[in-house]
């Protein structure tokens, strides 16, 4: 990677040759046997002081059937689903035991061997012998099973906690399109994508991140269409990953971005499912972390982010129009004040008479330059943004209308600005919700700052060294390796059907081609190209 | 890094000192929306508060600059915001001073307004019919071309009368003279016929390059309102007025330019009268004979399509083609009696070539044009000594929505 500013170099992250963080034990660290004692009360105790006797660790001690066979369940409240427990467990070892007639064996080793293949009725069962693995199940939600005279354990998926139900993503709505996004629950979430694509080569690996949240990460992609080097470069960087906790998926796309200087987001978070799935079909891969409604799909382009999954689910018309317009919406959310400051105060010839007279005839009065004007009005416009998320639903609506409405009509009969500025300031509000990417768009109110220092030193003349500024970024920006603006540039001409136009889906024969995937037909006919 | 760091904060020190420089609001500018020049009268002052050196240079002529500007905050009724300087009042000012030179003038203006004259929003410049005809017009113009602020789409008339007055007349329905008369030149339906097509600053410049004689439409003020109509014929050597050209005769020129493209033609058709109007372009085809340099020939044949658009005269224009083509025939005589009228005036009366013979000899005829170019309309003269011919063609495309009004006569 060349680096010609050495400002940039100055800044840039140390390049990561971190050893392999993996599991590390930690409990000898403390001082605690790591060891499997053969009985069950000793094990117990040891969890418990490895634990320090936590109040939602439930060990319960029971006999077998009639016998004097001694063993025990560990688990965590919350976390299990205390039914299975119950149902699936318990109960079949005591009274399906006795009621069995069978002759219960005396060994742990074989009782333990008669409880995985007859007796328990739980789908999903494994045998353990490490503590350090046992201590990791029980901590996901998973039971644990002693048994007398064994150091194996019998390890019983009882996962049940309260999670949220699958809602409609609220920051990703459509129109029309699927109502289903992604929740809290990784098993949820794996669920979704493998609803839509019923592909045997649907991938999903698993990752552990965060040094002690331990949490789920998992790396999802169809063998077959993605390319291998992309899901070899995307493991490279997980395997990088050395946190102690990653609350948010935005904690990993922070980590295996490419450029952490650009204000550009590389990967794209998302809620939707189809979302995901049609990028996975693209070739792209998913990234899904336990404990968060966000997605990430790597790599991604600039177009990319402005397009919306209903740009497919409408008619190519449709879509097409659409695209245009968010287009357009783009130039406006960076453009627009500055356009404005650039053509009230360095070039009033180029606007339209009439419209010039009446711009000056708002403007009589007001004691700022235009600069000055936009950048109070901006700001105050980012204030209501931000307060707007913070504020509780109900008084969310007031403070729109008392900060949109109120202040905005004081301010301008007040005459600190121009009724024309907040024209703008609203124009330039509403394109930049028309982004469908948020990262993008809260990208865009970044740059708008930026565009309206140029225009107000150096007119348009600035404005348009800061557009070239803007694409020099965008074209030396990477993506997993793939670059930023493609395919604008590097140009692959077969891939603008699907760009700024959004061409019939017989037309979209192929799987676009700078992902250089496998498989790159995705239809028998109508792909002619 | 302290290196580094020094480099850019200099890099960021260039957007400081450097920028910012030509920044002027908008609603600090004085936009200047008309300007008018005339020779100043006794009165008339320019910057009394400079003594005149013996050597200092001077022009040929005096001219009084007036410049018309715009009060922004009296535009717009709707946004009275703040405190709307001159609110309730005019929404522009006239401002005049004497001075030997266009951009002196213009200098000695700014000092005594409160915002510096900003000309890309110049809609139009007049120029009296005195200046137009003392043959300064090439010198005026230079200001209004050379200077970066001006634009090419200035619209240039000459003003029958004192110029200024032209700018001091009040519209009813617009805050703007300037504007006012701007629209008026653009205005569909009657630009057509009588009001020449407006001529922009920038044609102009290319007239004025070249020998030919051109036209400048005529502006008169009357009161609340201004007239458009005829032209101020100019003879291509020395750049001086000559003549006007009435309203009628600007009909005959379009046609014999074929840029007519509406406007009522009066036909008379048993005792009571018809009205046609060309629809889209007239089509016009020139046909020369020109072996014989003394006496070239050219037919000019025009082809008009058009509608009937008031017949005073009871016809049923639907059963009775006779009559149908015998409007068609009326109202190519008359097309011919206006273009011929034309002709005459500028062959005969002002010998000059604004029909555009000129540019089709030299077009179509370079090497003829060689020997002739120079005594076209000049000297010799060879155009007054030709012999124009004009043969027309009309046709009505339909009678308008109703075919009578009233019944017919019975016989």
């Amino acid at each position: 990677m060349k680096r010609g500013v050495p400002l940039f170099k100055m800044l840039r992250r140390k390049q990561l040759t971190k050893k392999e963080n993996q599991l590390e034990t930690t409990k000898d660290a403390h001082g605690f046997p790591i060891e499997i004692f053969l009985d069950v009360q000793k094990n117990i105790e040891n969890i418990q002081k490895i634990l320090n006797t936590p109040s939602d660790l439930v060990t319960r001690e029971f006999t077998v059937g009639n016998t004097k066979q001694r063993c025990a369940i560990v688990c965590i409240d919350g976390l299990v689903d205390q039914t299975t427990i119950n149902d699936k467990i318990i109960r079949n070892i005591q009274l399906g035991m006795a009621n069995s007639g069978k002759e219960i064996p005396a060994s742990g080793e074989e009782l333990l061997k008669e409880f995985e293949n007859h007796v328990l009725s739980a789908i999903e069962v494994k045998k353990l012998n490490t503590l350090d693995q046992v201590m990791q199940s029980v901590l996901s939600g998973d039971t644990a099973l002693f048994v007398q005279g064994t150091d194996q354990v019998l390890l019983i998926g009882s996962k049940g906690w309260a999670s949220r139900g699958v809602n409609e993503p609220s920051t990703e709505a459509l129109v029309r399109g699927p109502r289903d996004g992604f929740t809290e629950n990784l098993r949820t979430n794996t669920a979704h994508i493998r609803r839509h694509i019923r592909d045997p080569n649907l991938r999903f690996e698993n990752f552990s991140v965060g040094r002690r949240s331990k949490k789920d990460l998992v790396l999802t992609y169809i063998d077959g269409i993605v390319h291998p080097d992309l899901v070899g470069e995307v493991k490279r960087r997980i395997k990088t990953i050395d946190l102690d906790d990653a609350p948010e998926s935005g904690f990993i796309e922070q980590w295996l971005e490419d450029s952490f200087l650009s204000p550009f987001p590389t990967l794209s978070p998302t809620e939707r499912p189809d979302k995901v799935c049609a990028a996975l079909t693209q070739g792209k891969v998913g990234l899904l972390l336990d404990g968060t409604p966000f997605a990430l799909v790597a790599p991604i382009t600039f177009g990319n982010l402005l397009q919306s999954p209903e740009d497919y689910y409408e008619r190519w018309w449709v879509g097409t129009f659409l695209r245009f317009l968010r287009y357009f919406g783009a130039f406006l959310a960076v453009f627009l004040p500055g356009l404005y400051i650039a053509l009230v105060s360095y070039h009033p010839g180029m606007i339209p008479s009439k419209l010039a007279f009446s711009i000056a005839a708002a403007r009589e009065g007001v004691p700022f330059p235009a600069v000055i004007e936009a950048l109070v009005m901006i700001t105050v416009l980012e204030l209501l943004r931000e307060a707007g998320i913070r504020l509780p639903k109900p008084i969310g609506q007031t403070i729109g209308i008392v900060g949109g409405l109120v202040i905005g009509e004081a301010a301008v009969s007040a005459g600190i600005v121009s009724p024309v500025m907040v024209i703008v300031v609203a124009l330039t509000a509403i394109s930049s919700f028309s982004v469908p990417s948020y990262s993008l768009a809260i990208t865009f109110r970044i740059l708008v700052y930026g565009m309206m220092f140029l225009a107000a030193g150096f007119g348009l003349f600035g404005l348009i060294l800061g557009y070239i500024m803007i694409n020099i970024h965008l074209v030396n920006l990477k993506s997993f390796g793939i670059p930023y603006s493609t395919p604008f540039a590097p140009s692959f001409y077969a891939d603008w059907k699907d760009l700024i136009l959004r061409a019939p889906i017989m037309m979209i024969g192929k799987r676009p081609i700078m992902m250089q995937v496998d498989d790159e037909k995705r239809m028998r006919k109508g792909g002619k190209s | 890094m302290p290196k580094t760091l020094w480099k850019y904060s200099l890099l960021i020190l260039v957007v400081f000192l450097g920028g910012c420089w030509d920044r002027v609001e908008i609603e600090e500018r004085g936009f200047v929306v008309g300007a008018a020049v005339d020779f100043p009268k006794e009165g008339d002052e320019g910057n009394e508060m400079e003594e005149d050196a013996a050597n200092k240079p001077h022009g040929k002529h005096r001219y009084l600059l007036t410049l018309q500007l715009v009060v922004p905050g009296s535009m717009s009724q709707g946004a009275k915001t703040g405190g709307g300087a001159g609110s309730g009042g005019d929404a522009y000012y006239n401002i005049s001073s004497v001075g030997d030179t266009m951009f002196q003038t213009d200098r000695q203006l700014a000092n005594r307004v409160s915002r510096s004259p900003f000309f890309p929003h110049m809609k139009i410049l007049i120029i009296s019919e005195e200046v137009a005809r003392s043959g300064h017009l090439p010198d005026i113009m230079d200001f209004f071309l050379r200077d970066s602020e001006m634009r090419r789409g200035v619209k240039v008339m000459i003003s029958k009368g004192e110029a200024r007055e032209v700018l001091g007349v009040k519209p009813v329905n617009e805050k703007l003279p300037a504007m006012y008369i701007d629209s008026v030149t653009e205005n569909e339906r009657s630009s057509s016929a009588t009001l020449p097509d407006p001529l922009r600053i920038g044609d102009l410049n290319e007239k004025l390059l070249t020998r030919e004689s051109f036209i400048i439409p005529r502006i008169k003020s009357a009161g609340k309102e201004v007239k458009i109509g005829g032209v101020a014929v100019f003879e291509g050597e020395e750049n001086k007025m000559v003549e006007w050209l009435g309203g009628e005769e600007v009909m005959g020129l379009a046609i014999l330019k074929g840029t007519l493209k509406g406007g009522a033609i009066n036909i008379n058709v048993g005792d009571n009268l018809v009205s046609y109007e060309t629809k889209g372009d007239i089509k016009r085809k020139i046909k020369a004979d020109i072996s014989d340099k003394e006496n070239m020939k050219f037919i000019f044949t025009i082809e008009s399509e058009g509608i009937i658009t008031e017949s005073m005269e009871t016809i049923d224009y639907l059963n009775d083609p006779a009559k149908w083509v015998l409007v068609q025939n009326r109202v190519a005589d008359e097309m011919k009696r206006m273009a011929e009228k034309t002709i005459r005036k500028l062959q005969k009366e002002m010998k000059l070539d604004v029909i555009g013979l000129s540019t089709y000899l030299a077009q179509n005829y370079p090497e003829l044009w060689k020997s002739v170019g120079k005594d076209w309309d000049h000297g010799e003269n060879y155009f007054s000594k030709a012999t124009l011919h004009v043969k027309a063609r009309v046709i009505v495309r339909n009678p308008g929505t109703v075919n009578q009004t009233e019944p017919l006569q019975e016989d």
